[in-house]
Formats: structure tokens, sequence, C-alpha cells
């Protein structure tokens, strides 16, 4: 099944000097998929996470996202639409810092009006999926940097999308930190099918996708299978 | 959910929350304890004026408020004041002449507004009989032939004291400014005692230097000074038929109240002997005061009683004192105005720090914005931030304020180190700040209102974050 079908997608970015930051990417992503967009800096991979995400549109060119076409949603649709179908994780300040760990998690659960019951347990759940059932009630300021994001995968997780990006989630993290994220990202990815689309610079990261696209100067100039 | 992470990010940042809390504390408290102190000051010079002298609702011929003429009477006075009492608002009624004199005793001369009153009457009205004042005064009560009740003022006006220098005149001195060697030489006429003030001031210069005497004369009269009952005074009228008619009328007591401009006008005698020396008809006054249960029903009464009495002029104490109407009516809007001045300064301090705090937090606002909180929720988490910011500060100093007032409604402040000058502006000495219900909820909403106000601003530069930008790094 297809999540992400982008066609013929440009940015420009407006300004005393216009950016032309992505050039026409075509991409199809499907369900399960474990993909990381690589890149040299400005390259346009942030750029291009953003537009898939819905939070910037496209100067050209339609993302259509499980069948919905971004481009025909309104800004108040669009929010909604990224809160049912879009996890996202990114490079830091992912927390609400006066919230614990499991309150971040239920809150994008209580933003989708889930109940009570169903938000504690299935918080509970995520937090040891991500290997921190000991740190429910800690507060995102007395907790790691590698804990952070993994509360920051599990809170993506917790709104049941269709797919999660993560732009650069192991920026900030030290070479433990980013195999433990990883290793947790590819087994939710094999045993529950998660599909995951991340940018990163870091060559370990790239290792363990399963696909690699490579973006330069705004297009796709490589599209290898990795496994 | 939201209203939690409002109130939890409020203490972020602790120290720059407090400051604006306590800020909005400080200003809301002293602005109610301010507008607290003028509606008291306010509220009991017109309790003064409405007890000691307009009562709640006055009758007088129509023309003798505007020529105050002893032949402008109300007659059937006694069947009148029967049919007032008989209405359930009516406390109590009263009736009087009123009269200018002219007084002379001794080799002063004078005018004075003679009030004569029925004592029994009176005094369910009017309060006069608490403000008595020196030892053997009283309100009519003993067999003096033509009493008169005179002011402190009045008596010293007309030099009606005498001068003794015994125990209570030197412990006097000794306590006020005048120097000990001042008081030492005065000491020297230990036991005696003068009948007129020119005896005593002559007596003085021999003992005191010249520049002694003139610094200290005053405090000195002031501390020697007695004032004795059945000193005789003479007041001169014109009679209803316009003959100019002396009377000899004998001190029954002296009162001061806390208006000198009333002390300095009024004296009272008895209704009959004033009838008697004006020679005026029977069943007459110049003047009906009648005292309500109830200030609330002023308006219905008086409407009532312009329908019950066609031919007189029906007015209550804010027709007969525009001053005190006045300064009733500009309490309300002063506490819209202090009030309003005192939140608009402090809206810049929340809206400030709230700026502040969107601003600092732009990364995370973006963020969840991107994961799918909507405009509205946005908007509400930093207008509840906003109005916590305001509010919390602002019910403690209303709570404050609230007990503070309270408390000092019953106590009162005393300001007797200022007394002589409330005093001559005809205010009590004593404040007792006040605080009505509905200025209170009238200061509450100011608080509230501007909670909200403040809030839109930073809450609308929330909204405008864009989080595609707010979440690159
Ligand atoms: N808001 C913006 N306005 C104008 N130009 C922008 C804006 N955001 C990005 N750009 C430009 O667009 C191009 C692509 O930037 P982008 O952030 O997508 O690159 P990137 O591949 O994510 O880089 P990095 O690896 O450093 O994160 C760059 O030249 C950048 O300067
Ligand atoms: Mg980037």
């Amino acid at each position: 099944m297809i999540v992400i079908d982008v066609k013929n997608i440009h940015k420009t970015y407006q300004g005393v000097v216009p950016v032309h930051a992505v050039r026409g990417i075509d991409l199809t992503v499907k369900e399960g998929e474990f993909a990381a967009i690589v890149g040299p800096s400005g390259s346009g991979k942030t750029t291009f996470l953003n537009i898939l995400g819905g939070l910037d549109t496209p100067t050209e060119g339609d993302i259509v996202v499980n069948n919905t076409n971004l481009s025909s949603l309104k800004a108040s649709q669009l929010i909604d639409f990224r809160l049912h179908n879009i996890g996202f994780v990114f490079q830091a300040y992912n927390l609400i810092p006066v919230l614990t760990a499991q309150e971040n998690v239920e809150f994008i659960m209580q933003l989708q009006g889930k109940s009570k019951q169903e938000r504690s347990k299935r918080s509970v759940e995520l937090l040891n999926a991500v290997g921190l059932s000991d740190k429910l009630n800690v507060r995102p300021g007395k907790l790691s940097g590698g804990q952070q994001q993994r509360v920051a995968v599990a809170r993506a997780l917790a709104s049941k999308p269709k797919f999660i990006l993560a732009d650069e989630p192991t920026a900030n993290l030290d070479s433990d930190s980013t195999s433990n994220l990883l290793s947790i990202m590819e087994r939710l990815n094999k045993e529950e099918n998660i599909t995951f689309i991340f940018s990163t610079h870091d060559q370990r990261v790239v290792n363990k996708a399963h696909r690699v696209i490579t973006i330069d100067d705004g297009k796709i100039v490589s599209d290898i299978n990795n496994l | 959910m939201l209203p939690l992470i409002s109130w939890k990010n409020v203490w972020r940042n602790k120290t720059r929350s407090l400051v604006v809390i306590i800020a909005m504390m400080i200003g809301v408290f002293s602005g109610s304890f301010i507008i607290a102190l003028a509606t008291g000051v306010i509220d009991s010079r017109s309790q003064d004026i409405i007890s000691n002298q307009t009562a709640h609702i006055q009758l007088h011929h129509p023309k003798f408020s505007d020529y105050q003429e002893i032949q402008y009477l109300i007659t059937d006075v006694n069947e009148s004041v029967a049919k007032i009492e008989a209405l359930p608002q009516v406390k109590a009624v009263t009736y009087k002449y009123k009269n200018l004199v002219m007084s002379h005793a001794g080799s002063q001369r004078g005018a004075i507004n003679l009030v004569a009153i029925n004592p029994e009457k009176d005094s369910a009205v009017f309060a006069i009989k608490n403000y008595l004042k020196y030892e053997g005064s009283t309100y009519f009560d003993s067999s003096i032939r033509n009493p008169i009740l005179l002011s402190e003022n009045t008596a010293f006006k007309h030099q009606l004291e005498n001068y003794l220098l015994d125990s209570v005149a030197f412990f006097n001195l000794s306590h006020s400014s005048i120097p000990t060697e001042v008081v030492e030489k005065v000491k020297k006429l230990d036991g005696e005692s003068f009948k007129k003030k020119k005896q005593f001031s002559l007596k003085l210069k021999e003992i005191l230097t010249e520049d002694e005497y003139l610094v200290h004369k005053n405090r000195i009269f002031k501390s020697c000074a007695k004032l004795k009952i059945k000193r005789k005074i003479e007041l001169s009228t014109y009679s209803y038929t316009n003959e100019n008619i002396p009377e000899t009328y004998r001190v029954v007591g002296y009162y001061k109240t806390n208006d000198a401009m009333f002390d300095g006008l009024n004296a009272f005698v008895l209704n009959d002997n004033f009838a008697n020396q004006a020679q005026l008809p029977a069943n007459t006054a110049h003047e009906i005061d009648i005292m309500l249960h109830d200030k609330a029903s002023l308006d219905s009464v008086k409407q009532k009683l312009v329908t019950m009495f066609p031919d007189l002029l029906v007015e209550t104490y804010r027709d007969v004192r525009p001053e005190v109407a006045m300064s009733e009516d500009m309490m309300d809007f002063y506490t819209l105005i202090i009030m309003s001045i005192i939140l608009f300064a402090l809206a810049f301090g929340i809206i400030n720090t709230m700026l502040m705090a969107v601003l600092e937090r732009t990364k995370e606002i973006g963020m969840l914005k991107a994961i799918g909180m909507n405009k509205k929720r946005v908007f509400f988490m930093i207008m509840y931030e906003t109005v916590y910011l305001g509010l919390t500060g602002g019910v403690v100093g209303m709570v404050i304020a609230y007990f503070l007032i309270s408390y000092l409604e019953v106590q009162g402040i005393n300001l007797s180190m200022f007394q002589e000058g409330f005093e001559a502006m005809g205010y009590s000495s004593i404040l007792y700040p006040k605080l009505q219900a509905e200025m209170f909820f009238q200061i509450v909403l100011l608080v509230i209102v501007t909670g909200i106000l403040s809030a839109i601003i930073p809450a609308r530069r929330a909204l405008r974050l864009n989080p595609a930008d707010a979440v690159r790094f």
C-alpha cells in the first residue's frame, strides 16, 4: 500500500535572492518502509521533509498522502490531518518541558480526543516499547538526550500515524544513544510495520536504512534498496 | 489539559512570573485600598451631614430655602408630622424653626443660625446630643429658663469662657508644645482664676516676655479655658410682625461636632421659647426633617411626599447639599479611573512578560503546531497562561484588601495627628475605609478584563509562528 506519492515537487523560497531549494522530486513510499534521506547540507532535505509532513507547501507539484491530496486541504484541515496521519520526531524541542514523559505521550492522544483509559494504557505500552518503563513520571529536563528522543518516538507513534517523519533525529545524540534509538526504530518497523522516513548525516544511521534516497541540489540523485 | 499546562507554564520562570504576580497584587491591593479610603471618607462625611445637619429628607415652605425669611412657615405641622411618621420607611421625624439672629454677650457680638427644636423629637433624628462637651453640659435636661445649646466655637467667639489655673490647666500646658520655662513662669499664677480673657492676658503679659506672650498665648488660653453652663447670651430676632425683639438665653450645654463650619454657625434653643420670642403662630415650623430606615428608599419616599404635600418643597439631602451628592456620585467614576490607570500600567508588564515567554518558546510552540495542535488550542494555551499571570496577583491583592478593609471598617484609622485640618474641612478624624460589594465586583471585573485583554497580543503572536520555520535548526 502506497502511503506517500509525490510528483514533480518544487519549492522556491521567495526573498531578495529566491532560493530554489527543491527542484522537481518524484517519490513513492510504501507502507512499512524504513527509508533514509541523505545529502549534503543545504541540499533540501529538511525542505522536502517539511513538505511531505504538510508543514510547508510546495510552490509546484502535488503531495498525496494516504490518498489525500494535501494541497486540497485548508490550513485548519491540514493541522488536523497531521494530527491523525503523521508522526513527527524533530532534532530537538520535541517535548513539552512541564509535562512528564507519560503526559507528553498522552498529550497528542488528548488532542485527538482519546479516552483517559486508552491514553494511559497506550502511553505505558509505548514507553515500555522504547525502554522507558521506569521514566513514566520524569520530566524531559531530567532525561538524557537519547531518552528524550525515545519519548519523542513514543509520542509520534501514539497517534497511530500512517508514517513517521524524522528530520535528523540523532543529530544531537552520542553514538550509543544513536544506535539505541535506531534499534528501537528498526524493531518497531519490523514488528509493527511502522513506516519511517528520516534524514541524517550519520553514515552508521544510513547503513541501517532499507532504502537510501540521496538528494543533491534539490533533486533526487540516487534511490537505492539497501536490504 | 490546556488549563493545567498553562498553569505549569506560568511557573517555568518563577522569578519573572512572581515579579508580575506581585506587581499585580500590590497594584490591585493599593488601588482597592485607596478607593476604600476615599469611599470611607466620603461616606462618613455624608453620614455625618445626614445625622447632624440635613436628615434624609426635608420639607420647607417653597420660598424659605431662597430667602430664609421668618414668615415662610409650614402650617399644620403636628398633623403633617403624624402623617409622615405613619409611613413605614420612615424612622423618625422632627420639625424646627430656623432663623438668623444677632448675638450679644458682654462686649462681643455676632450672628448665629438659631435652630429651635423639640428636643425629644429632634434627638430621634439628629445626633447633636452625642457631641456634648464640658462638665455640666446637658441636652436641655435642666430647669434653666430659655436654655441654649452652643458650640464650643461660638462660646469662645463670644468669650463666654473663664480661665482657671488648676491642675487640669497645668496638665494641658505641660502636654502642649510650650517650652518648660514658659510653663514654669505661668505656674506662678497657680490657683488664680480670671473671669475675662482680657484680665488673663494682661496678667500673662506681666509675667512673660513679649515674644513668649505672642508666640504662646493662644495655646495658653486654650489650656486654661473653662466653659461653664448658665452663661448668658442675648439673641435678637425680627419677629413675625417684623419687630426686632431681644431675648436672653442661658447656656445649657456646649457641643462640638466634626464639622467646624457647622459649629461656627449653629446654636440650638427650644421651639416654644423661640416661638414666643418671635411671636410665631402655633403649630408651625420652618422645616420638617425626616430620617429613613434605609437610604435606599430615598427617592421613592421623596416621590410620595411630593404628592402628599403639593404645597411644600420636598428635598433630599442630595438636593440640599449638592456637593455631597456630587462627591457620592463621583466615587463610582473615580473607582473606574483609579483602577483603570493602575491596571493599564500593569497590563504592559503582563503583555511584555508573556511576549517574552512566547518568543522563548518559539520552537516548542512550533513543535506543538507541527504535531497537530490547532490554532484555537494554541491561542487558549497562551490566553490561559496570561490570565493566570494577571489573575493570581489580582485575586491575592483583592483578598488581602478585602480582609484589611473589613478589619479597618470596624477599627477605623486614627488620623488625629492631622485632626484639626480634617475637622476644619468637616471630615471626621477617624477614617473607616469602606468597600461596597458593588465596587468590589467592579474591580474584580476590571482585573479579569485586564487579564483577558493583555492575553490577546501574546496569544496572537503565538498564532503567527510558522511551524515549518519554528522546527528548523
Ligand atoms: N525559510 C527559508 N528561506 C529561504 N531559504 C531557505 C529557507 N529554509 C531553507 N532555505 C534554503 O533552502 C536550501 C535547502 O535547505 P534545507 O534546510 O532544506 O537543507 P538541508 O538539506 O536540510 O540542510 P542540512 O543538512 O544542513 O539540514 C538551503 O540553501 C537553505 O539555505
Ligand atoms: Mg536539514
